[in-house]
Protein backbone atom coordinates (compact mmCIF):
# COMPACT_ATOMS: atom_id res chain seq x y z
CA UNK A 1 0.00 0.00 0.00
CA UNK A 2 1.34 3.42 -0.94
CA UNK A 3 2.01 6.08 1.67
CA UNK A 4 -0.31 9.04 2.13
CA UNK A 5 2.35 11.43 0.86
CA UNK A 6 2.75 9.48 -2.37
CA UNK A 7 -1.00 9.51 -3.02
CA UNK A 8 -1.25 13.19 -2.21
CA UNK A 9 1.53 13.98 -4.64
CA UNK A 10 0.09 11.74 -7.35
CA UNK A 11 -3.38 13.29 -7.06
CA UNK A 12 -1.97 16.80 -7.35
CA UNK A 13 0.21 15.85 -10.31
CA UNK A 14 -2.05 13.62 -12.38
CA UNK A 15 -5.68 14.26 -11.43
CA UNK A 16 -6.21 17.06 -13.99
CA UNK A 17 -4.82 14.95 -16.81
CA UNK A 18 -6.98 11.96 -15.85
CA UNK A 19 -10.05 14.11 -15.34
CA UNK A 20 -9.70 15.64 -18.82
CA UNK A 21 -9.59 12.27 -20.47
CA UNK A 22 -12.44 10.85 -18.39
CA UNK A 23 -14.64 13.90 -18.96
CA UNK A 24 -14.10 13.68 -22.70
CA UNK A 25 -14.82 9.97 -22.73
CA UNK A 26 -17.81 10.03 -20.40
CA UNK A 27 -19.31 13.50 -20.80
CA UNK A 28 -20.19 13.65 -17.13
CA UNK A 29 -18.11 15.48 -14.55
CA UNK A 30 -19.47 13.39 -11.67
CA UNK A 31 -18.68 10.11 -13.43
CA UNK A 32 -15.27 11.42 -14.46
CA UNK A 33 -14.47 12.29 -10.85
CA UNK A 34 -15.57 8.85 -9.71
CA UNK A 35 -13.35 7.16 -12.26
CA UNK A 36 -10.37 9.33 -11.29
CA UNK A 37 -10.96 8.40 -7.67
CA UNK A 38 -11.20 4.68 -8.50
CA UNK A 39 -8.00 4.96 -10.51
CA UNK A 40 -6.08 6.45 -7.61
CA UNK A 41 -7.48 3.85 -5.23
CA UNK A 42 -6.35 1.12 -7.64
CA UNK A 43 -2.95 2.81 -7.80
CA UNK A 44 -2.73 2.92 -4.04
CA UNK A 45 -3.80 -0.68 -3.54
CA UNK A 46 -1.62 -2.25 -6.21
CA UNK A 47 1.42 0.01 -5.58
CA UNK A 48 2.95 -0.83 -8.96
CA UNK A 49 6.64 -0.32 -9.58
CA UNK A 50 7.36 2.16 -12.35
CA UNK A 51 10.48 2.69 -14.38
CA UNK A 52 9.95 6.45 -14.52
CA UNK A 53 7.28 9.16 -14.44
CA UNK A 54 6.21 8.50 -18.02
CA UNK A 55 5.57 4.89 -17.14
CA UNK A 56 3.50 5.94 -14.13
CA UNK A 57 1.49 8.43 -16.18
CA UNK A 58 0.81 5.84 -18.88
CA UNK A 59 -0.29 3.29 -16.26
CA UNK A 60 -2.73 5.73 -14.69
CA UNK A 61 -4.16 6.74 -18.08
CA UNK A 62 -4.56 3.13 -19.15
CA UNK A 63 -6.35 2.16 -15.94
CA UNK A 64 -8.60 5.21 -16.16
CA UNK A 65 -9.47 4.63 -19.82
CA UNK A 66 -10.29 0.96 -19.12
CA UNK A 67 -12.57 2.02 -16.29
CA UNK A 68 -14.22 4.58 -18.59
CA UNK A 69 -14.83 1.86 -21.18
CA UNK A 70 -16.42 -0.35 -18.57
CA UNK A 71 -18.70 2.49 -17.58
CA UNK A 72 -19.61 3.15 -21.21
CA UNK A 73 -20.47 -0.53 -21.63
CA UNK A 74 -22.64 -0.33 -18.54
CA UNK A 75 -24.38 2.78 -19.88
CA UNK A 76 -25.03 1.08 -23.19
CA UNK A 77 -26.98 -1.58 -21.34
CA UNK A 78 -28.59 0.92 -18.97
CA UNK A 79 -29.25 4.09 -20.98
CA UNK A 80 -29.95 7.23 -18.97
CA UNK A 81 -30.49 10.94 -19.57
CA UNK A 82 -28.23 13.35 -21.46
CA UNK A 83 -24.88 13.57 -19.72
CA UNK A 84 -23.33 16.60 -21.34
CA UNK A 85 -22.26 19.05 -18.65
CA UNK A 86 -19.28 21.14 -19.57
CA UNK A 87 -20.39 24.43 -18.15
CA UNK A 88 -17.83 25.86 -15.81
CA UNK A 89 -14.92 23.86 -17.18
CA UNK A 90 -14.06 26.07 -20.12
CA UNK A 91 -13.74 29.83 -20.30
CA UNK A 92 -14.93 30.57 -23.83
CA UNK A 93 -17.85 29.18 -25.84
CA UNK A 94 -15.62 28.03 -28.69
CA UNK A 95 -13.69 25.69 -26.41
CA UNK A 96 -16.93 24.37 -25.02
CA UNK A 97 -18.19 23.65 -28.53
CA UNK A 98 -14.95 21.91 -29.49
CA UNK A 99 -15.07 19.63 -26.47
CA UNK A 100 -18.77 18.94 -26.92
CA UNK A 101 -18.09 17.87 -30.49
CA UNK A 102 -15.19 15.74 -29.32
CA UNK A 103 -17.53 14.03 -26.89
CA UNK A 104 -19.95 13.26 -29.68
CA UNK A 105 -17.38 11.16 -31.53
CA UNK A 106 -17.49 7.38 -31.11
CA UNK A 107 -15.57 6.10 -28.08
CA UNK A 108 -12.65 4.65 -30.04
CA UNK A 109 -11.85 8.00 -31.65
CA UNK A 110 -12.42 9.92 -28.43
CA UNK A 111 -9.93 7.83 -26.49
CA UNK A 112 -7.19 8.16 -29.06
CA UNK A 113 -7.75 11.89 -29.63
CA UNK A 114 -7.89 12.55 -25.91
CA UNK A 115 -4.59 10.76 -25.31
CA UNK A 116 -3.04 12.47 -28.31
CA UNK A 117 -4.11 15.97 -27.37
CA UNK A 118 -4.19 15.84 -23.59
CA UNK A 119 -0.72 14.59 -23.03
CA UNK A 120 0.74 14.69 -26.50
CA UNK A 121 1.45 11.00 -26.57
CA UNK A 122 3.05 9.60 -29.71
CA UNK A 123 1.21 7.10 -31.89
CA UNK A 124 3.39 4.19 -30.70
CA UNK A 125 2.82 5.08 -27.06
CA UNK A 126 -0.95 5.28 -27.52
CA UNK A 127 -0.88 1.96 -29.37
CA UNK A 128 0.89 0.33 -26.43
CA UNK A 129 -1.54 1.87 -23.95
CA UNK A 130 -4.73 0.80 -25.66
CA UNK A 131 -3.43 -2.51 -26.98
CA UNK A 132 -3.79 -1.73 -30.67
CA UNK A 133 -1.34 -1.57 -33.53
CA UNK A 134 0.25 1.80 -34.42
CA UNK A 135 -1.42 1.71 -37.82
CA UNK A 136 -4.82 1.28 -36.16
CA UNK A 137 -4.09 4.27 -33.91
CA UNK A 138 -3.01 6.35 -36.88
CA UNK A 139 -6.21 5.52 -38.68
CA UNK A 140 -8.30 6.38 -35.65
CA UNK A 141 -6.48 9.70 -35.33
CA UNK A 142 -7.00 10.52 -38.98
CA UNK A 143 -10.63 9.56 -38.98
CA UNK A 144 -11.27 11.20 -35.61
CA UNK A 145 -9.72 14.49 -36.70
CA UNK A 146 -11.65 14.44 -39.91
CA UNK A 147 -14.94 13.71 -38.17
CA UNK A 148 -14.27 16.46 -35.65
CA UNK A 149 -13.45 18.94 -38.37
CA UNK A 150 -16.53 18.01 -40.36
CA UNK A 151 -18.75 18.35 -37.31
CA UNK A 152 -17.27 21.72 -36.41
CA UNK A 153 -17.52 23.13 -39.91
CA UNK A 154 -21.06 21.89 -40.25
CA UNK A 155 -22.13 23.68 -37.11
CA UNK A 156 -19.86 26.69 -36.84
CA UNK A 157 -18.23 27.22 -40.25
CA UNK A 158 -14.51 27.22 -40.99
CA UNK A 159 -12.27 26.44 -38.03
CA UNK A 160 -8.90 27.43 -39.53
CA UNK B 1 -8.36 21.67 -38.27
CA UNK B 2 -6.46 23.87 -35.90
CA UNK B 3 -4.83 21.40 -33.55
CA UNK B 4 -3.57 24.06 -31.17
CA UNK B 5 -7.14 25.12 -30.57
CA UNK B 6 -8.16 21.57 -29.69
CA UNK B 7 -5.23 21.29 -27.29
CA UNK B 8 -6.04 24.63 -25.74
CA UNK B 9 -9.70 23.74 -25.36
CA UNK B 10 -8.91 20.46 -23.66
CA UNK B 11 -6.21 22.10 -21.55
CA UNK B 12 -8.79 24.36 -20.00
CA UNK B 13 -10.48 21.44 -18.29
CA UNK B 14 -9.26 21.08 -14.73
CA UNK B 15 -10.53 19.15 -11.79
CA UNK B 16 -11.84 21.25 -8.94
CA UNK B 17 -9.73 21.48 -5.77
CA UNK B 18 -12.70 20.22 -3.82
CA UNK B 19 -12.83 17.05 -5.91
CA UNK B 20 -9.09 16.53 -5.51
CA UNK B 21 -9.41 16.91 -1.77
CA UNK B 22 -12.26 14.41 -1.74
CA UNK B 23 -10.21 11.88 -3.68
CA UNK B 24 -7.28 12.25 -1.31
CA UNK B 25 -9.61 11.76 1.66
CA UNK B 26 -11.16 8.65 0.09
CA UNK B 27 -7.70 7.23 -0.55
CA UNK B 28 -6.77 7.91 3.07
CA UNK B 29 -9.90 6.08 4.23
CA UNK B 30 -9.05 3.06 2.10
CA UNK B 31 -5.52 3.15 3.41
CA UNK B 32 -6.72 3.28 7.03
CA UNK B 33 -9.17 0.45 6.48
CA UNK B 34 -6.45 -1.67 4.93
CA UNK B 35 -4.20 -0.97 7.90
CA UNK B 36 -6.97 -1.94 10.32
CA UNK B 37 -7.59 -5.17 8.44
CA UNK B 38 -3.94 -6.13 8.44
CA UNK B 39 -3.83 -5.44 12.19
CA UNK B 40 -6.82 -7.74 12.72
CA UNK B 41 -5.14 -10.45 10.67
CA UNK B 42 -2.06 -10.30 12.86
CA UNK B 43 -4.13 -10.56 16.03
CA UNK B 44 -5.97 -13.59 14.66
CA UNK B 45 -2.72 -15.22 13.68
CA UNK B 46 -1.40 -14.85 17.20
CA UNK B 47 -4.61 -16.20 18.71
CA UNK B 48 -4.52 -19.30 16.55
CA UNK B 49 -0.84 -19.90 16.88
CA UNK B 50 -1.21 -22.21 19.88
CA UNK B 51 -0.79 -25.77 18.56
CA UNK B 52 -3.56 -28.30 19.11
CA UNK B 53 -1.90 -31.35 17.69
CA UNK B 54 -4.43 -33.97 18.68
CA UNK B 55 -7.41 -32.01 17.33
CA UNK B 56 -5.57 -31.36 14.08
CA UNK B 57 -4.54 -34.98 13.72
CA UNK B 58 -8.09 -36.20 14.30
CA UNK B 59 -9.48 -33.65 11.87
CA UNK B 60 -6.86 -34.66 9.30
CA UNK B 61 -7.68 -38.36 9.59
CA UNK B 62 -11.40 -37.64 9.31
CA UNK B 63 -10.85 -35.51 6.21
CA UNK B 64 -8.71 -38.20 4.57
CA UNK B 65 -11.35 -40.82 5.33
CA UNK B 66 -14.07 -38.70 3.75
CA UNK B 67 -11.98 -38.04 0.64
CA UNK B 68 -10.91 -41.68 0.28
CA UNK B 69 -14.47 -42.88 0.81
CA UNK B 70 -15.83 -40.43 -1.72
CA UNK B 71 -13.22 -41.36 -4.31
CA UNK B 72 -13.78 -45.09 -3.76
CA UNK B 73 -17.54 -44.75 -4.09
CA UNK B 74 -17.13 -42.64 -7.22
CA UNK B 75 -14.88 -45.20 -8.91
CA UNK B 76 -17.23 -48.03 -7.89
CA UNK B 77 -20.30 -46.25 -9.20
CA UNK B 78 -18.66 -45.22 -12.46
CA UNK B 79 -17.67 -48.86 -13.01
CA UNK B 80 -15.50 -48.31 -16.08
CA UNK B 81 -17.62 -45.62 -17.68
CA UNK B 82 -15.84 -42.99 -19.69
CA UNK B 83 -14.23 -40.13 -17.83
CA UNK B 84 -14.86 -36.43 -18.22
CA UNK B 85 -11.76 -36.17 -20.36
CA UNK B 86 -13.13 -38.70 -22.82
CA UNK B 87 -16.31 -36.72 -23.00
CA UNK B 88 -14.34 -33.54 -23.59
CA UNK B 89 -12.48 -35.19 -26.43
CA UNK B 90 -15.78 -36.18 -28.01
CA UNK B 91 -16.90 -32.58 -28.19
CA UNK B 92 -13.87 -31.32 -30.06
CA UNK B 93 -15.80 -31.47 -33.33
CA UNK B 94 -19.10 -29.89 -32.44
CA UNK B 95 -20.15 -29.32 -36.04
CA UNK B 96 -19.70 -32.82 -37.30
CA UNK B 97 -22.78 -33.85 -39.19
CA UNK B 98 -24.04 -30.32 -39.55
CA UNK B 99 -24.31 -28.29 -42.70
CA UNK B 100 -21.04 -26.52 -43.41
CA UNK B 101 -21.02 -22.74 -43.81
CA UNK B 102 -21.72 -21.43 -47.26
CA UNK B 103 -18.55 -21.43 -49.38
CA UNK B 104 -19.35 -17.85 -50.31
CA UNK B 105 -18.73 -16.94 -46.73
CA UNK B 106 -15.10 -17.96 -46.93
CA UNK B 107 -12.69 -15.13 -47.61
CA UNK B 108 -9.07 -14.47 -48.33
CA UNK B 109 -8.37 -14.81 -44.63
CA UNK B 110 -9.43 -18.44 -44.65
CA UNK B 111 -7.07 -19.23 -47.50
CA UNK B 112 -4.03 -17.68 -45.90
CA UNK B 113 -4.03 -19.48 -42.58
CA UNK B 114 -5.49 -22.50 -40.87
CA UNK B 115 -7.50 -21.52 -37.84
CA UNK B 116 -6.33 -22.96 -34.57
CA UNK B 117 -9.17 -23.84 -32.29
CA UNK B 118 -7.91 -25.48 -29.13
CA UNK B 119 -9.93 -28.45 -27.89
CA UNK B 120 -10.77 -26.76 -24.63
CA UNK B 121 -12.58 -23.99 -26.48
CA UNK B 122 -14.71 -26.53 -28.32
CA UNK B 123 -15.46 -28.28 -25.05
CA UNK B 124 -16.23 -25.01 -23.35
CA UNK B 125 -18.55 -23.98 -26.14
CA UNK B 126 -20.37 -27.28 -26.01
CA UNK B 127 -20.93 -27.11 -22.28
CA UNK B 128 -21.89 -23.44 -22.43
CA UNK B 129 -24.37 -24.05 -25.20
CA UNK B 130 -26.30 -26.30 -22.86
CA UNK B 131 -27.29 -23.14 -21.04
CA UNK B 132 -29.36 -21.72 -23.87
CA UNK B 133 -29.18 -18.26 -25.35
CA UNK B 134 -26.17 -17.31 -27.42
CA UNK B 135 -25.27 -14.06 -29.07
CA UNK B 136 -22.29 -12.59 -30.84
CA UNK B 137 -21.06 -9.04 -31.00
CA UNK B 138 -17.85 -7.22 -31.64
CA UNK B 139 -16.20 -5.74 -28.59
CA UNK B 140 -13.81 -3.61 -30.52
CA UNK B 141 -15.01 -3.04 -33.96
CA UNK B 142 -11.88 -1.50 -35.44
CA UNK B 143 -9.42 -3.59 -37.38
CA UNK B 144 -6.45 -2.51 -39.45
CA UNK B 145 -6.93 -5.35 -41.92
CA UNK B 146 -9.70 -5.42 -44.48
CA UNK B 147 -12.48 -7.79 -43.57
CA UNK B 148 -15.62 -8.44 -45.50
CA UNK B 149 -19.25 -8.62 -44.57
CA UNK B 150 -19.28 -12.27 -45.53
CA UNK B 151 -16.96 -13.14 -42.70
CA UNK B 152 -19.57 -12.29 -40.16
CA UNK B 153 -22.63 -12.59 -42.34
CA UNK B 154 -24.89 -13.47 -39.48
CA UNK B 155 -27.98 -13.47 -41.65
CA UNK B 156 -26.71 -16.79 -42.93
CA UNK B 157 -26.85 -18.14 -39.42
CA UNK B 158 -30.31 -16.78 -38.84
CA UNK B 159 -29.43 -13.98 -36.46
CA UNK B 160 -31.42 -11.09 -37.79
CA UNK B 161 -32.57 -9.00 -34.90
CA UNK B 162 -32.62 -5.53 -33.51
CA UNK B 163 -33.08 -4.46 -29.90
CA UNK B 164 -36.79 -4.00 -30.59
CA UNK B 165 -37.35 -7.35 -32.27
CA UNK B 166 -34.89 -9.44 -30.31
CA UNK B 167 -35.97 -13.00 -29.65
CA UNK B 168 -34.03 -15.23 -27.28
CA UNK B 169 -32.48 -18.15 -29.12
CA UNK B 170 -33.15 -21.52 -27.58
CA UNK B 171 -30.06 -23.56 -28.33
CA UNK B 172 -31.02 -26.24 -25.88
CA UNK B 173 -34.29 -27.35 -27.44
CA UNK B 174 -33.98 -25.99 -30.97
CA UNK B 175 -31.43 -28.26 -32.66
CA UNK B 176 -31.37 -26.27 -35.89
CA UNK B 177 -30.60 -23.08 -34.00
CA UNK B 178 -27.98 -24.92 -32.04
CA UNK B 179 -26.21 -25.91 -35.25
CA UNK B 180 -26.43 -22.36 -36.50
CA UNK B 181 -24.91 -21.07 -33.31
CA UNK B 182 -22.09 -23.56 -33.39
CA UNK B 183 -21.36 -22.70 -37.01
CA UNK B 184 -21.44 -19.02 -36.22
CA UNK B 185 -19.06 -19.41 -33.33
CA UNK B 186 -16.66 -21.54 -35.29
CA UNK B 187 -16.77 -19.06 -38.14
CA UNK B 188 -15.96 -16.30 -35.70
CA UNK B 189 -13.04 -18.38 -34.46
CA UNK B 190 -11.92 -19.01 -38.00
CA UNK B 191 -12.22 -15.54 -39.40
CA UNK B 192 -11.42 -13.27 -36.52
CA UNK B 193 -8.82 -11.00 -38.11
CA UNK B 194 -5.69 -9.67 -36.53
CA UNK B 195 -6.12 -6.97 -33.94
CA UNK B 196 -9.84 -7.54 -33.71
CA UNK B 197 -11.75 -8.66 -30.69
CA UNK B 198 -14.98 -10.54 -31.02
CA UNK B 199 -17.20 -11.22 -28.11
CA UNK B 200 -19.64 -14.10 -28.02
CA UNK B 201 -22.08 -14.36 -25.17
CA UNK B 202 -24.29 -17.10 -23.90
CA UNK B 203 -27.25 -16.37 -21.66
CA UNK B 204 -26.14 -14.02 -18.97
CA UNK B 205 -22.44 -14.54 -19.36
CA UNK B 206 -19.90 -13.64 -21.94
CA UNK B 207 -18.97 -16.86 -23.60
CA UNK B 208 -15.86 -15.97 -25.49
CA UNK B 209 -13.67 -13.06 -26.24
CA UNK B 210 -11.43 -13.87 -29.13
CA UNK B 211 -8.21 -12.14 -29.96
CA UNK B 212 -5.63 -13.11 -32.52
CA UNK B 213 -1.91 -12.87 -32.36
CA UNK B 214 -0.52 -10.50 -34.98
CA UNK B 215 2.49 -12.72 -35.63
CA UNK B 216 1.06 -16.22 -35.72
CA UNK B 217 -2.54 -15.44 -36.59
CA UNK B 218 -3.63 -17.89 -33.92
CA UNK B 219 -6.28 -17.32 -31.34
CA UNK B 220 -4.48 -16.30 -28.20
CA UNK B 221 -7.32 -15.52 -25.91
CA UNK B 222 -10.76 -16.98 -25.46
CA UNK B 223 -12.49 -16.66 -22.17
CA UNK B 224 -15.66 -15.78 -20.33
CA UNK B 225 -15.35 -12.34 -18.83
CA UNK B 226 -18.44 -10.81 -17.36
CA UNK B 227 -22.06 -11.49 -16.64
CA UNK B 228 -24.93 -9.65 -18.17
CA UNK B 229 -27.67 -8.46 -15.93
CA UNK B 230 -30.50 -8.95 -18.37
CA UNK B 231 -31.24 -12.30 -19.91
CA UNK B 232 -32.71 -10.86 -23.09
CA UNK B 233 -29.63 -10.41 -25.18
CA UNK B 234 -29.68 -9.66 -28.87
CA UNK B 235 -27.53 -9.47 -31.90
CA UNK B 236 -27.66 -6.09 -33.56
CA UNK B 237 -27.07 -6.63 -37.25
CA UNK B 238 -27.48 -2.95 -38.09
CA UNK B 239 -24.69 -1.95 -35.77
CA UNK B 240 -22.39 -4.47 -37.38
CA UNK B 241 -23.24 -3.05 -40.79
CA UNK B 242 -22.04 0.37 -39.68
CA UNK B 243 -18.88 -1.11 -38.30
CA UNK B 244 -17.99 -2.74 -41.58
CA UNK B 245 -18.69 0.46 -43.47
CA UNK B 246 -16.29 2.21 -41.19
CA UNK B 247 -13.61 -0.43 -41.48
CA UNK B 248 -13.82 -0.32 -45.25
CA UNK B 249 -13.49 3.43 -45.21
CA UNK B 250 -10.49 3.35 -42.91
CA UNK B 251 -8.81 0.70 -44.98
CA UNK B 252 -9.34 2.82 -48.03
CA UNK B 253 -7.65 5.77 -46.27
CA UNK B 254 -4.66 3.64 -45.44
Amino acid sequence: MLSEDCIHEAVLLYSDMLFRMCLIMLGSAADAEDIVQETFIAYMKSSPKFNDDDHKRAWLLTVASNKCRNMLRYRKRHPSADLSELDGYTSDPESTHTIELLQELPEKFRTVLALYYIDEYKVNEIAAMIGRSPSAVKMRLQKGRRLLKEKYEKEFGNYE
Amino acid sequence: MNEDKIKASIGEINMSDKAKERIINECMKVSENARDESFTDEVLTVEHAKPRRFTRLAAGIAACAVIAGGAGTGVYLMGGRSTGNDKAADTSSPVSGTKAPDPENTTEASETFTPQIPDEIGTFLESSLENGIVQAEETDEKAPLPILNAEFDTTYYGFIASPETAVPIDTKNDSEMRERVINLILSCCKFVPTDTEVSITCGNSQLLELKTDTETLQIIDAKAIYFREDGTTYYDIEELGDIFEEIRELTKDN
